[in-house]
């Protein structure tokens, strides 16, 4: 068993990786097969990362289960791995996506299975290797790999405008991971480490707060970064990737694209940029916070007027992670908690309302809405669920929209950080109040949605006799739905776990910016 | 006097249990259950509640006594219960408990909550008879009463809002029961959105308390307040340094006011109510009539020791009541549809209830909340009754002479009218009476704010007995032959609830008969007590008691006491016989006008001069709903348009997508024209390099 404990983070980033390599010895004809070996082996590896919460230590916000094993000695890059109350549940919901979308495409994926199942596996692997991974060039490895699967994902199994939406996913995200290497091998090159250089992160952290660098290279340092994960996130206005790719992508990518990939930028601010910066973070936050409390209200806009249910979707997913960002600009424990925990609901909310698309353009291959109007009559359960969970996107209290966005929102509102910045003292204030419109709008966009599909008249007849749920389809969406209302009714339980790791992170990363010098005029305010 | 003491207990979470598992069974496996099945338990379940509730409300009584004297009259000093469950939220300093609380405000809405509730259920069983979503229906009813209950129990703000929340869901659900009408499903769709609206306040509302207290904790929030011994001192430190605790008070008051005005259908929110009409009868009664649309006046009641200290917020409260009181009443004049007629009442009464709470008159508003409930809740299930007779039919200019068919549906809804219009001890008369005497003399009330009432009370009586008259008197004018063959009185699973709705109706204001009526003291030889004032009373002595309220509450006998030491009884018996004159002369204005020819008016009004224009300007709402269609309903899709048309598509896009390959094509063609194969070129990029260097070794003596 202390083998297993010891080895356990290893084990669950690499054994999808294992499967895929396994699945190469099967033939591509068996189709069934492969499908079956694929959801297996991805539910036992959702399995082995249920195990990471009986070892997990919810009362300490350092790193845990951490494994450290020499990889590239001569230029100081280490294996090292670490779980913390931020990365805890996004890896679970990574394991827990992953096998959730290969059972979702079993009916709508024909061709190539094979190297779909392949490429799922690929990615989660590539997204569990980078949510644990401490060491930058091991990040950095698995940010690509991330990238690379998806690109296919999207490009081969798409719809029409796959190829177009594909290319500018790769193009747009290797710009800025781009970017992100030439700082990573900056701070690597120049870092003052005692003795050797090296690629690990604490070691990073603790040699840039012995001696920060000057207030402008941290300045284009913390840039590069952030223009990395915005990309991904993504913010306003490096936005326009998403819903093209969204629309474009298989049910399955556009799964694990919301549920988890979009969360590695968020992550990325968390993990890397505002440790390693902490002083030019708070030149940045005025600005972040401004840009997503844009992203939140211009994603709702947009996505009132989209014709197609997807791209609706797709613009709702920029609005939602908007608040993400804010919480985390907010840099105050409650409203960083509750951006790790929106990041949690809107995986599994925005996961799941893709899910319930592919549902409805596998029977009728269109997903515009003014095709439908009046399906409720034919598909009952079908509309209970997909009403239960846009209520739960909207924010519904007791369900799980509601509680991220609530702590991200008072605590946005009592934040002090932005005092000292150019938006003025009160700038939380009314960065929430403004936010908070955004809650207006989100309950417009998706219940209008819902009115025009599933109410009113059956005016089409092609949705004559459509088919509901399916047993299949059933089990796809039951453990969702269990999630939707166990994280809205209990979210102490996460909570418990996830504020630690945030509260020292944001203590972290405010005490070291006050001793670069950035907090003297904070503290000067009452 | 001190606050409430606390108890534990440990029975408060089966109150709000029965319906939950009500509304889980009918959810999952109602078909299956079967009609009868269905029919009797969803009923059931609300009785359980009920019950219970009423259990929990015994011993609230019996641990508000004190020992020393163990009597209502002598002892009575409140109490609350009091069950934690979990920890909803806890993070940092933020600690949410899921916490239920009873104390003599929680019971007074229980009861009305879980009572008026179980009979419109039974009500509904007769209603609903035929509809194939039946156990749909009785399961959103269901969850209603579960989110209800959330609502009046929960301990702080956030739970509250849970149940605030719930409520919505409900009634959107409801309110498009009939979903495959598009009309009804929009229906819904509005009153989510608008509720929505004044969520946003709801939100910021709460924001602010906790940045000021740091707790959201109605407890921890009253002690906090008694800890603030000068409210007009500006704050040192923290998030509101510079500001006053009463200038932060006042802005989260008007922010939880406008939560309250959505939820409560009050201007400029309230247009939602009348179009939820669409609902079926049944909840229009329950929920948009007596318990949901109450839950803003039972928050700013709930709150009562921060709107106390906050002037300009209950200013605020007093001014919207009292003009949505008239406004709302004006429209009920000229609608042709029953249930619209008693929407805009709802609305119009619901005015008169913050009209009480901006005066200060919490315990008249929330009294007035009750008899409303049994009044309002009566004429609805009586229309209901009546358009289920109709097969349908909503037009009063349709009906006429129905009072013979339906005997027990016209004499109920004409108690309940009586009530509704004030006449004298009738449920209707007590309160409202107390209302427009508090607005009088109430040291923060204010003579406009009585004549604002006092008016719309005349109205009220006009439209009522209108609805009544164009509904029970004369002739049948429209409904088919076979419609009217068939007339008939409701079963009586719908006539029960009738019967007993009106019985309260009547006599429910007895509870609340004021310490003053005129004579009625000397006749009986006691001084007389308002048993459902002295009830309530404990549930203000925080707000009384602080000096920040100190122009509100003389005593800790509230409002009522300093009013009459003001102005005494005369001026109190003088404004009780003006409102009783005024509604009388409504109702007789309308006998007059609708007694003979019930309907002939609605076609002759609309063709003269100046009073036909005032007609349509009624009749059309005062146009409300177009101006918001222009804005902000068409401002916002312009807006959106715009976002995704030209920003997203063009502007956005376009800079990321053109752009940058416009760089890349700009340094390609430079280095290209750097290396173009033409020798003399390189031979001069040579020869210039080399004079550069040559330079710089002269001038610098080199590295």
């Amino acid at each position: 068993m202390n083998a297993l404990r010891d080895h356990i983070l290893s084990l669950v980033v690499f054994a999808p990786l294992v499967g895929a390599l396994l699945l190469l010895l099967v033939p591509a004809l068996e189709r069934g097969a492969i499908q079956v070996i694929g959801l297996f082996w991805s539910a036992i590896v959702f399995a082995l990362s249920l195990l990471l919460l009986r070892w997990f230590d919810g009362a300490s916000g350092g790193m845990q289960l951490t494994e450290q094993h020499a990889w590239i000695t001569s230029i100081g890059a280490s294996y090292h791995l670490g779980v913390d109350g931020i990365s805890l549940f996004l890896l679970l919901l990574t394991a827990l996506l992953t096998p959730v979308a290969l059972l979702a495409s079993f009916a709508s994926v024909e061709h190539r299975v094979k190297e779909f199942v392949i490429c799922l596996l690929l990615l989660e692997s590539g997204v569990l290797g980078a949510l644990v991974a401490l060491d930058l060039l091991l990040f950095y490895l698995f940010w690509e790999l991330m990238l690379i699967p998806m690109y296919f994902l999207i490009g081969v199994w798409g719809y029409r405008d796959r190829v177009y939406a594909a290319l500018k996913f790769f193009v747009y995200t290797m710009a800025g991971s781009l970017m992100m290497l030439f700082a990573l091998l900056y701070v690597y090159a120049t870092a003052p480490v005692a003795g050797q250089r090296s690629f690990d992160l604490p070691v990073l952290i603790a040699a840039v707060q012995n001696a920060p660098y000057p207030i402008g290279t941290e300045l284009l340092l913390f840039g590069a970064f952030a223009l990395s994960f915005a990309i991904k996130v993504p913010m306003f206005p490096l936005h326009t990737w998403l819903p093209l790719a969204h629309v474009q992508a298989p049910t399955a990518g556009s799964v694990i694209l919301a549920g988890v990939l979009l969360k590695m930028g968020c992550y990325g601010f968390l993990r890397f940029a505002l440790p390693l910066f902490p002083e030019a973070s708070y030149w940045f936050l005025p600005p972040i916070a401004v840009l997503a409390l844009v992203g939140i209200l211009y994603g709702a806009l947009v996505a009132m007027v989209q014709k197609d249910i997807k791209s609706l979707v797709a613009y709702s997913s920029i609005s939602h992670l908007g608040f993400v960002m804010l919480g985390i600009a907010a840099l105050e424990v409650k409203a960083t908690t509750g951006a790790v925990y929106q990041m949690l609901s809107h995986g599994v909310s925005t996961g799941a309302l893709f899910l319930l698309v592919g549902v409805l353009s596998e029977r009728r291959h269109t997903r515009l809405i003014s095709e439908y109007g009046g399906i409720a009559r034919e598909v009952p359960i079908y509309t209970a669920v997909f009403v239960l969970i846009a209520l739960s996107s909207i924010g519904l209290p007791g369900l799980n929209g509601f509680v991220g966005e609530f702590l991200i929102l008072i605590g946005t509102f009592g934040s002090r950080v932005f005092d000292i910045t150019a938006l003025g003292p009160g700038a939380g204030r009314w960065l929430a109040v403004a936010a908070a419109s955004g809650v207006i709008l989100a309950a417009v966009y998706l219940l209008w949605m819902v009115r025009r599909v599933f109410f009113g008249p059956l005016r089409n007849p092609l949705n004559k006799g459509l088919r509901d749920l399916t047993l299949r389809e059933g089990c796809v969406f039951a453990p969702l739905v269990i999630l939707v209302v166990l994280m809205g009714v209990a979210p102490g339980y996460f909570l418990k776990r996830i504020e630690p790791a945030v509260a020292a992170a944001v203590s972290d990363v405010q005490q070291r910016a006050r001793l670069a010098g950035m907090g003297r005029s904070l503290e000067a305010r009452p | 006097m001190p606050t409430m003491r606390t108890y534990a207990d440990s029975g408060l979470y089966l109150i709000p249990l029965f319906p939950l598992i009500g509304a889980l069974l009918w959810g999952l496996f109602g078909k299956k259950l079967g009609r009868t099945v269905v029919s009797w338990l969803a009923p059931g379940m609300v009785f359980l509640a009920a019950s219970e509730a009423t259990l929990a409300v015994l011993r609230l009584y019996r641990l508000g006594l004190k020992a020393e004297d163990p009597t209502f009259i002598g002892g009575w000093v409140g109490a609350r219960l009091e069950q934690v469950l979990y920890t909803w939220i806890g993070v940092a300093d933020l600690n949410l408990d899921l916490v239920l609380r009873v104390d003599p405000l929680t019971a007074v809405m229980l009861m009305v909550v879980c009572w008026v509730s179980f009979l419109i259920h039974v009500y509904s069983v007769g209603y609903m008879a035929h509809d194939e979503g039946y156990w749909r229906y009785f399961s959103q009813l269901n969850l209603f009463v579960f989110a209800m209950l959330v609502l009046v129990m929960g301990g702080n703000l956030p739970v509250l809002f849970i149940g605030w929340e719930g409520v919505g869901l409900c009634s959107y659900l409801l309110i498009g029961f009939w979903y495959q009408d598009q009309d009804k499903a929009q229906a819904g769709l509005k009153a989510f959105v608008v509720n929505r609206i004044g969520d946003l306040g709801f939100l910021v509302g709460m924001f602010a308390l906790f940045g000021l207290f740091g707790t959201l904790d109605f407890g921890g929030l009253e002690s906090a307040v008694q800890a603030v011994a000068d409210v007009d001192r500006t704050i040192a430190g923290g998030l509101f340094a510079g500001y006053t605790v009463r200038g932060v008070l006042t802005f989260a008051c008007i922010a939880l006011f406008i939560g309250a005005c959505g939820k409560s259908a009050q201007i400029p929110l309230h247009v939602w109510l009348p179009d939820a009409m669409a609902g079926p009868t049944p909840v229009s009664a329950l929920i948009h009539a007596s318990t949901m649309v109450t839950a803003g006046v039972y928050l700013c009641l709930r709150l009562n020791f921060l709107f106390s200290l906050a002037p300009t917020a209950m200013l605020v409260v007093a001014v919207v009541g009292g003009v949505t009181a008239l406004f709302a009443a004006t429209i009920a004049l000229a609608q042709n549809d029953i249930k619209k007629v008693l929407a805009y009442s709802t609305v119009s009464q619901l005015g008169y209830m913050f009209l009480a709470v901006g005066v200060g008159a919490y315990g008249a508003a929330i009294f007035h909340l009750m008899t409303h409930a049994f009044f309002k809740a009566c004429l609805f299930l009586g229309a209901g009754s009546v358009i289920h007779a109709c097969s349908g039919e909503q037009d009063l200019r349709q009906m006429g002479g129905l009072h013979e068919k339906l005997p027990i549906t016209f004499w109920t809804m004409a108690l309940s009218t009586l009530a509704i219009m004030g006449f004298p001890l009738f449920s209707g008369f007590f309160s409202k009476d107390e209302i427009l005497w508090l607005a009088f003399a109430s040291p923060r009330g204010h003579w406009l704010l009585w004549l604002l009432g006092l008016l719309a009370a005349g109205l009220t009586a006009f439209y009522m007995w209108r609805l009544m008259l164009m509904t029970f008197s004369g002739e049948t004018r429209g409904l088919d032959e076979h419609t009217r063959t068939r007339l008939s009185e409701s079963p009586l699973s719908m006539a029960g609830p009738l019967l007993a709705l009106a019985a309260l109706a009547a006599v429910g204001g007895f509870v609340g008969m004021p310490a003053y009526l005129p004579g009625l003291s000397e006749w009986l030889g006691v001084p007389f007590v308002n048993y459902f004032a002295h009830w309530l009373d404990p549930q203000w002595v925080t707000a009384a008691a602080h000096p920040g309220a100190s122009d509100l509450f003389a005593a800790a006998g509230g409002a009522a006491d300093l009013a009459l030491t003001a102005h005494g009884h005369a001026i109190e018996g003088g404004l009780m016989g003006s409102a009783v004159a005024v509604g009388l002369g409504g109702a007789l204005l309308a006998f007059a006008l609708y007694l003979r020819q019930p309907a002939a008016l609605t076609y002759r009004v609309p063709k003269l001069p100046v009073v036909g224009g005032l007609y349509r300007t009624l009749l059309n709402k005062y146009w409300v709903d177009e101006v918001y269609g222009v804005c902000p309903v068409g401002a916002v899709r312009v807006l959106a348009r715009f976002c995704a048309r030209v920003l997203d598509d063009i502007v956005v896009d376009g800079l990321v997508t053109r752009v940058p390959p416009f760089m890349l094509r700009v340094t390609g063609s430079a280095v290209a024209w750097l290396q173009n194969g033409d020798v003399q070129r390189y031979l001069s990029f040579i020869a210039c390099g080399l004079a550069i260097l040559l330079y710089a070794l002269l001038r610098g003596g080199g590295p």
